[in-house]
């Protein structure tokens, strides 16, 4: 099997754990490594372990220059495993599914379905 | 005087046959050019379409109790934007393109909603062919090929 097919099952094996509510995110402020020496800006990072590895799973803007003075802000979304010193060890390659984990983490981690049945039932 | 035109003969009947396969050949050429750049030109919304029907299918797994009707629909819209998609891509992808479809149409033609397993799997198809769609469009940046 291709690496990138690899990557792909197993992206895929997380979001189905995220969305079955098995594999639990953390939402934090973004460690030193990714807001120090860097001009990519990351507001709030999730945060699961898995396997004793620690994932962590952020939104991003980063700098796209067209110029050497112009440039536009790009949205991007990483993965990657870290140690406890919040060092990223391997930062996983750009994956559709990675976008679709942060929909699922966003959808889990600020518990939408709680709020909109507890919306409803407080109507009712 | 008569061989020589026999000869003459002879190499005109070779050089047409060539010919026809030259231009046999030019016309094959011709057409997968004109595939690989009607490709390139609709790419950008062909692969938009693609991530739009991946990303509801992902957003309907997430809430998939609430929203087994909303997947039908989906699923639905999907299969026509991939028949639609099929003709415009290379043979190595178009497989992929009509098997899903057939998947498609079998989970449809059932009485019962998508089950969710069949609703992750087509929505795992849908991830294969757009990673397919982004390497096919960064293999004719550097020379057509089927």
């Amino acid at each position: 099997m291709k690496e990138q097919d690899r990557i792909t099952k197993l992206l895929a094996k997380l979001l189905q754990q995220t969305q079955e509510g098995t594999l639990v995110w953390e939402a934090g402020k973004p460690p030193r490594d990714l807001t120090f020496g860097t001009e990519d800006v990351a507001d709030t990072v999730f945060i699961s372990e898995k396997k004793g590895r620690i994932l962590r799973l952020f939104p991003y803007k980063t700098k796209f220059y067209t110029d050497e003075e112009e440039y536009h802000w790009e949205d991007g979304v990483a993965l990657d495993i870290s140690d406890e010193k919040e060092s990223s060890w391997w930062r996983f390659p750009q994956n559709p599914i990675i976008l679709d984990l942060l929909e699922a983490v966003k959808f889990n981690t600020v518990d939408v379905e709680g709020f909109i049945n507890g919306l409803l039932s407080e109507e009712d | 005087m008569s061989s020589y035109f026999t000869i003459f003969t002879r190499l005109g009947s070779i050089s047409s046959i060539i010919g026809l396969f030259l231009t046999i050949w030019i016309l094959n050429r011709l057409r997968r050019i004109h595939r690989n750049f009607l490709f390139q030109a609709r790419f950008p919304d062909l692969k938009r379409k693609i991530a739009r029907h991946r990303s509801s299918l992902s957003k309907l797994l997430t809430a998939y109790d609430d929203s087994a009707d909303q997947v039908e629909i989906e699923l639905k819209k999907c299969q026509s934007n991939l028949c639609s998609l099929k003709p415009k891509v290379a043979r190595s992808l178009r497989g992929d393109i009509k098997r899903l479809v057939i998947d498609i149409k079998d989970i449809s033609r059932s009485s019962s909603h998508p089950s969710k397993e069949e609703t992750r799997n087509v929505y795992m198809s849908l991830v294969f062919i757009e990673q397919e769609l982004e390497n096919l469009s960064e293999d004719i940046k550097w020379g057509p090929k089927e």
